[in-house]
């Protein structure tokens, strides 16, 4: 094996590709799996795929942010279902039993889409466990509410949310095996 | 002890080479090769947790909006339903799941306490949904209203809704559901899902105010104490309250 030196600070050896400490006498980096004694070959090929990962995560971010758009867009839509059933309700007694709970599941996913920032795999299995029940409600209360085109839009709002549940769970997985910050 | 033995301790063997490597190495430092034990998938660990609430929502959906099934004896059916899938998945997991059912940290002072909480929590709550209930659906239907009229109301509430959630409920959300996030998510991550997740399960969005408190509370206890039992105390004493007030 060709022996290559790594970056070396104040004393301290640091990893090529993750900058952990390394100890004298590694072969490889004990944080990310960088072959501290491999030939320059085995060196870029681990860096190449380091890449690849964060290629990947980018891609995978950009997956969580649309889910979370998506977040935002069902609090709208739940927002505007209020304003629309207290004017057509207004002079019935019953219309804060219509208002309410659109107004709660806006807040919701309003909620739920700001906080999906922060931890977007919580954010995304509520998410989408609210939007399933909300639809149930729907289905149960109006079983006449579900036709072609709101089947569609269900259809699409649960493959991008479980997108992003699946994307936050490769995020994960990608950083933890590769130890990206 | 010598000073070898303890080195050795704090180290750990490479799953592929068997060469001795820091603790909390991810990578063996002589043949590279990832050190994760981890055999089942997040994702897999997910979908079988997804199957359990799946499985209760379908079930709740069924005896609360079906006509046919709004009988005491369908109800005694789904609620057996809902405790068996409790049972199963937390059983299906014995190993991992098993420690939660100790309770080494009994004390008769803590088990006051929390139910002392149940009260007043029940109190607040039930007068509060009361107020809400009117304010709102301008009617105020109790538990106790689904029994009127039957010789043994008062024991079949306690029953439905004191008891057997209290039990079932605790071991499916706080037993198997939190105890299976955790190998998905991070603590608060994994207390925020199953608190949210048990609380929209009883369908009603305007009692998510203090549905979701409940359960973080629930939650937050069983993390504490490391053990439900704490928690199925609460729970039952808080529906139980809940259920003499409704009866009165």
């Amino acid at each position: 094996m060709e022996e290559v030196p790594s970056t070396k600070t104040s004393g301290l050896t640091l990893c090529d590709a993750c900058f952990a400490h390394i100890n004298e006498g590694d072969f490889y980096c004990n944080s990310c799996g960088y072959p501290i004694k491999g030939s320059k070959f085995e060196q870029n090929s681990f860096l190449a795929k380091r890449n690849d990962a964060e290629i990947d995560l980018i891609a995978f971010k950009k997956k969580i942010k649309k889910a979370g758009n998506t977040l935002f867009y069902l609090s709208i839509f739940f927002i505007f279902c209020a304003i629309i059933g207290f004017f057509s309700n207004k002079d019935q007694p019953e219309v804060l039993a219509v208002v309410v709970p659109f107004i709660v599941l806006g807040v919701l996913f309003l909620v739920l889409g700001d906080y999906s920032k922060t931890k977007p795999l919580a954010c995304m299995i509520c998410g989408l466990c609210l939007f399933i029940i909300a639809q149930l409600l729907d289905f149960v209360y109006d079983p006449g509410s579900i036709n072609w085109g709101s089947g569609v839009i269900i259809f699409i709002v649960l493959g991008s949310l479980g997108k992003g549940i699946k994307s936050a769970i490769d995020i994960e997985r990608i950083k933890k095996e590769h130890n990206i910050a | 002890m010598p000073i070898d033995d303890i080195e050795i301790q704090e180290k750990k063997s490479c799953v592929q080479c068997a060469a001795l490597i820091d603790l909390p190495a991810k990578f063996c430092s002589s043949c590279g090769a990832h050190q994760s034990t981890e055999v089942v998938t997040k994702l897999s660990t997910l979908i079988y947790a997804a199957t359990f609430y799946l499985i209760d929502i379908f079930i709740c959906c069924l005896s609360k909006y079906v006509e046919v099934f709004k009988t005491l004896s369908w109800s005694l059916f789904f609620d057996l339903v809902l405790a068996g899938t409790a049972v199963g998945f937390f059983i299906n997991n014995w190993a991992g799941n098993k420690s939660v059912l100790n309770w080494r940290s009994f004390s008769w002072q803590k088990l006051a306490a929390y139910c002392a909480i149940a009260i007043l929590g029940s109190l607040v709550v039930h007068y509060s949904v009361g107020w809400l209930n009117i304010t709102i659906y301008s009617s105020d239907d109790n538990y106790y209203s689904s029994f009127k009229g039957n010789l043994f109301a008062e024991l079949f509430l306690v029953f439905f809704i004191a008891v057997m959630p209290a039990i079932f409920e605790e071991l499916g959300y706080r037993g198997y559901l939190l105890q299976t996030l955790l190998k998905v998510v991070d603590r608060e991550q994994a207390i925020y899902i199953s608190s949210f997740l048990f609380a929209i399960l009883h369908f009603s969005f305007v009692s998510l105010f203090w549905l979701i408190p409940f359960a973080l509370f629930l939650c937050y206890t069983r993390i504490r104490e490391n053990t439900i039992w704490y928690g199925v105390f609460f729970h039952f004493t808080f529906n139980l309250t809940a259920c003499m007030l409704g009866a009165v």
